[in-house]
């Protein structure tokens, strides 16, 4: 195969050359070229190695249907390493390279399989690598297997996702798609026209047609212009990948230039009144010896080659068909300058043949293609009678360099499949069709089985609501019938079905051998039609060879489901903005600037971007923290809490509500009283825990835990609208609205005394667990008095905007800032819990040893009959208890279990916080252990990754047991 | 003693005049709860100001004083912003899936737009958008980084 570019043919820009390397060589091709037509017009060969035999394949296809140019391509250090080079259009810069063969695409060390392609049938990784486990070998037959590599740095670029909405979306811009459109937008509705090609026109670019008296290339230029003047949305190179339920398509867009920074691939989401589907059809091949040969083409392909890009793909050329269509590929090629011989199944061709014998064809009738041969391509093929059973039955031998074939028509059926419509087969185009549809979509052209390009423009208008004049074209004499040849019946030689995953017809025969005779077992033992190919050309004569083999009939046979994407999606369309910064929201503090200013360390906890530490010059983050957990007890901490939740709950039912919601006895809360609570699931698990404060009869204040104020809010409104819809309550989650900083420790009252507030501070007016309203500095506040430290502490919120200042003037009177982690050795020495931390989808209350409510509260509660399963009172539940470890200065990790002494181990629980505490000069821990309580004193062993240490099992509560520093 | 200075949106997020994002000054906002008789998905003027529909027994009223019922001043928590208009379809189309007609004047819908969920409607010819406080940063952060793209 030579490749050659023919002059005056082609819809190329020979004015603009661009240069581009394939396999680091610097070959040129023209503006309008696609990858795949500039390598064939520069004689590339061989672009990759079969995926499982590793012999040489070449560019067979001219759409989305290749199975061999899958590429890895680069361009404007933009990479996608499974590029179908059919679909690519070339730029300037360009590079390319195969993903297969190695040392080199022309001699792969792994060829040699082919030659043990006997014992290498279908099914041949299931049945030899089993033992002892298939994931060690998987690698190494990955790699063999050659697919492109992703890139292992950072992808920086941005993924642009569009949506929109339109009363008519057009897929497939050939002519029915342009006749669809037209006639829509004619009448007034908006319009979107979708092809997955550079250019609109589909058929008319490479077919000889002439419409409403224009050529058809004319028509197809001068329809898209008055569609664009019309304000339709035109995307060119756009996929529809994949037809969703309520009329939603996704549309992959190839853009050729993108703004700085962002990526050529741009995913839309598309809402359609009506969808046009003009989907078009994929010739398929016949199947004969020999034919997945570098030169071995599509015939229709090998007449796109030669007509829209110029690209005379070889000199002489045999064409095996058995349908009328190919002969406009061989009368194409002789005008160009070519040879053609054809190998026709049907024993009578008709008149189109006769045409193409009368333009120099020489035509073998009743004949087809019974093997090739040449030297890493096409040299010669061997022309025999149609029934032969024996390549010895061959008759001629031809010298050639390029065997084009036709097999019928398959139309593209996948959109309309995904989108929930039946099939149907149809006997006299061999070939599946559209039965009934289940969404609203309208069918046109040869995806339809509309044969002529009349019957494609006249179902096009239709579909388009039948708006405006009509396209006119002359009316095509009726085609000879196609004739049925799904392969050569001889037994011998190897005929490929599926390309791209290396099935033959043996493998078939193997299958239904092994009775893996329904499609979908088919599809899975010998991998027909599966990964990126999803059986574009194989798939309709997978299932007939099947069909022949078990004395089925095709329908009967049946079809594989057609899965998205049609063709591949780049997985960083999927993600579109939402990488880097933007990956996932963090909320920010209304203090943050004063907490960059103190130095903080900020990390992201439960959605919020919160100071983890604030470490002094010179000091490392554990420092830091040992640091600030010190001084807080000696000095006095202040602390921003502004992420805890806040939910104002209100209504005259809000009491009975919110008692039949919580684990605790909420209802006879005093008004401007606080009370620790857990919230539980139904399950009896606790779910959240926090503080509730009544702020007047009817209205209520709740503080969930930071990461659960969503939640705790959607179960709220859950139960209201299911449970107890005639409840009068409803919730606001206001937790935004308001910064709330603590401050604690023992100068806690000289700095409150600094604060102008008409709010009375007394313990007398505000004691431990009470709520105050009023101003603060001339600023709308509530003081809370609620301790999670343990120490005499003051809740202090203001409204949001006015946080800043509040932290700014507290700061200034000498408390230490303390952050989240110091925050958790003080909450650790008091044996406070953290949800999520010392408790999980397993902790009960009574695990806490908080099991009063479950005895005392009359009402129901979420949660309450799970309590009372023998489950959630088996003694032998893990419970929270404290651990200290036998050497002071050992903090084990937090996870190490503790186990049961003996020759068998056995996990008891393990330990949930641990630390070193500068309070009390020695490592503590906080830990769930089975039975625990009853076995306060005992020593029990740690086990962390082999290491074994001694811990007593003490009360959680290692600071002030008796709670004096509250009041203090 | 200094009354403690308020640290506006403005300032905490560092707009300028090149972001796609203004800042609107509201007098204030406030969730309430409880029957009215909004259509759905609009937005209406009311005595003081106006209101959104939020949900058949809930609406965002932006007025200086609190309306009567179960009212809660979100006025600190939730920034106003307008979308500048001479962008603000492609915005839409890169942030959510609503089609244009849904966020005509005089419209309002709460949508996750950007991953984020907030409130959009049209009013005076301008997208407004409402974000909660402590999500501010990220949405102007998103609305910087689409606006290279148009």
């Amino acid at each position: 195969m030579t490749g050659t570019r023919i002059p005056a043919i082609g819809l190329i820009d020979r004015g603009q050359k661009l240069s581009f390397r394939w396999q680091g060589e610097t070959l040129t091709g023209f503006a309008g070229d696609t990858l795949a037509s500039a390598l064939l017009a520069n004689g590339v060969r061989v672009v990759g190695r079969s995926f499982k035999y590793h012999r040489p394949r070449g560019i067979f296809a001219a759409g989305a249907e290749e199975p061999n140019a899958i590429l890895d391509v680069w361009h404007n250090s933009q990479n996608d390493p499974n590029a179908r080079a059919t679909l690519v259009p070339l730029q300037d810069g360009m590079s390319a390279r195969a993903i297969s063969g190695w040392p080199s695409l022309n001699f792969d060390a792994f060829q040699g399989l082919d030659l043990l392609h006997r014992f290498l049938p279908a099914g041949f990784y299931y049945k030899t690598f089993m033992a002892p486990d298939w994931h060690r070998y998987e690698p190494n037959i990955r790699r063999m297997a050659g697919l492109g590599t992703a890139q292992k740095t950072p992808d920086t670029r941005h993924y642009e996702t569009r949506h929109a909405q339109v009363d008519v979306l057009v897929i497939g811009a050939g002519p029915a798609g342009l006749a669809a459109a037209r006639a829509a937008a004619a009448g007034g509705r908006s319009v979107m026209l979708v092809d997955e090609n550079p250019q609109f026109g589909g058929s008319l670019l490479w077919g000889d047609a002439t419409i409403n008296g224009q050529i058809g290339t004319a028509w197809a230029r001068d329809t898209t212009a008055s569609l664009a003047a019309s304000g339709a949305q035109l995307l060119p190179n756009t996929t529809a990948f994949a037809y969703y339920d309520q009329n939603t398509i996704g549309l992959m867009e190839h853009r050729s230039h993108a703004a700085s920074g962002w990526a050529e691939d741009r995913l839309w989401s598309v809402l359609a009144a009506e969808v046009v589907l003009a989907t078009g059809a994929i010739e398929r091949p016949l199947v004969f010896p020999n034919n997945d040969r570098p030169g071995v083409m599509l015939a229709s392909a090998v007449l796109r080659y030669l007509r829209q890009y110029g690209v005379l793909v070889g000199k002489s050329v045999v064409l095996t068909t058995n349908n009328d269509s190919a002969y406009e590929t061989a009368t194409a090629l002789l005008a160009a300058g070519g040879q053609v011989a054809v190998a026709d199944v049907r024993a009578e061709p008709g008149p189109v043949a006769n045409a193409a014998q009368a333009a120099g064809a020489r035509v073998y009738a009743g004949s087809v293609v019974l093997n090739t041969g040449g030297l890493g391509g096409i040299a010669w093929a061997d022309i025999g009678p149609a029934d032969a059973t024996s390549q010895r039955n061959a008759t001629s031998r031809i010298g050639c360099d390029i065997v084009a074939s036709s097999g019928g028509w398959t139309p593209v059926v996948h959109l309309f499949s995904q989108s929930g419509g039946k099939l149907r087969w149809d006997e006299t185009l061999s070939a599946f069709l559209p039965n009934t549809g289940r969404q609203a979509h309208q069918l046109a052209g040869s995806m339809a089985g509309w044969q002529s390009l009349a019957e494609c423009l006249a179902s096009g208008h239709k579909a388009g609501g039948s708006h405006g004049e009509a396209p006119v074209t002359a009316i095509a004499r009726l085609p000879t019938p196609l004739q049925p040849y799904w392969h050569v019946p001889i037994t011998g030689a190897r005929q490929w079905l599926d390309l791209q995953n290396d099935v033959t017809v043996k493998d078939v025969g193997l299958a239904a051998r092994e009775n893996f005779q329904s499609v979908e077992h088919l599809k899975r033992y010998t991998t027909l039609g599966m990964a990126t190919d999803q059986g574009k050309t194989s798939n309709v004569n997978g299932l007939a060879v099947m069909a022949e083999l078990t004395g089925r009939t095709i329908p009967e046979t049946g079809t594989t489901t057609f899965r998205m994407p049609y063709t591949p999606v780049s997985l960083g369309a999927m993600a579109g903005m939402r990488h880097g910064d933007l990956y996932a929201p963090k909320r920010q503090l209304p203090a943050q600037s004063e907490h960059d200013a103190a130095g903080a360390l900020m990390r992201e906890y439960g959605g919020w971007m919160r100071p983890a530490c604030y470490p002094l010059p010179g000091e490392t983050e554990a420092q830091a923290v040992q640091r600030e957990a010190r001084l807080v007890r000696t000095n006095g901490g202040l602390f921003d809490g502004s992420s805890l939740g806040k939910i104002e709950v209100f209504g005259a039912d809000a009491a009975k509500f919110l008692n039949l919601i919580y684990y605790n006895e909420v209802a006879n809360l005093k008004p401007g009283r606080l009370r620790y609570v857990l919230l539980l699931r139904e399950t009896g698990i606790i779910y959240d825990d926090g503080v509730i404060a009544r702020v007047a009869e009817d209205r209520y204040l709740l503080s969930p835990s930071s990461s659960h104020t969503a939640g705790v809010l959607a179960m709220l409104e859950l139960w209201h609208q299911t449970e107890y819809p005639s409840m009068d309550v409803a919730f606001h989650d206001v937790t935004a609205a308001w910064a709330t900083i603590a401050i604690c420790g023992p100068r806690v009252r000289d700095i409150l005394a600094t604060l102008a507030t008409d709010i009375d501070l007394s313990d007398a007016a505000l004691p431990h667990m009470a709520m105050a309203h009023g101003r603060i500095m001339g600023i709308q506040a509530r003081v809370a008095r609620v301790s999670f430290t343990g120490e005499r502490s003051y809740e202090i919120s203001v409204t949001a905007g006015h946080g800043a200042a509040l932290w700014r003037h507290l700061l200034a009177q000498g408390p230490t800032p303390y952050g989240i982690e110091s925050l958790s050795i003080l909450r650790g020495e008091k044996g406070y819990i953290l949800i999520g931390t010392d408790t999980d989808g397993l902790t009960m209350p009574d695990d806490l040893g908080m099991s009063g409510p479950l005895r005392a509260k009359k009402v129901d509660f979420v949660g309450k009959r799970s309590l009372t399963t023998p489950d959630g009172a088996r003694p032998d539940r893990r419970q929270f208890v404290g651990l200290l470890p036998e050497q002071p200065g050992f903090v084990p990790m937090v996870g190490t279990h503790a186990i049961t002494d003996g020759p068998t181990r056995r996990s008891l629980g393990w330990i949930t916080t641990a630390a070193h505490s500068p309070t009390l000069g020695r490592s503590f821990a906080l830990g769930m252990i089975e039975g625990g309580r009853a076995h306060m004193g005992e020593t029990v062993t740690l086990f962390d990754r082999g290491k074994t240490s001694r811990a007593t099992i003490c009360s959680p509560v290692f600071h002030d047991v008796e709670g004096a520093k509250l009041h203090g | 003693m200094a009354d403690l200075a308020t640290l506006s949106i403005a300032e905490q997020l560092g707009l300028t005049e090149a972001d796609p994002l203004r800042l609107v000054a509201v007098p204030g906002q406030f969730l309430v709860s409880g029957a009215h008789d909004l259509p759905a998905n609009s937005v209406a003027d009311i005595e003081g100001g106006y209101a959104c529909w939020l949900t058949p027994r809930r609406r965002l009223v932006v007025s200086a004083t609190p309306p009567a019922g179960f009212a809660s001043d979100i006025s600190h928590g939730v920034a106003v912003f307008s979308i500048d208009p001479a962008h603000d379809t492609d915005f839409v189309a890169m942030g959510c899936a609503l089609p244009p007609t849904a966020l005509a004047e005089g419209k309002c819908a709460q949508t996750v737009f950007a991953g984020l969920k907030l409130l959009l409607y049209r009013r005076h010819g301008l997208l407004h958008l409402h974000v909660e406080r402590s999500l501010a940063p990220h949405i102007l952060a998103w609305f910087r980084q689409a606006a290279t793209a148009l």
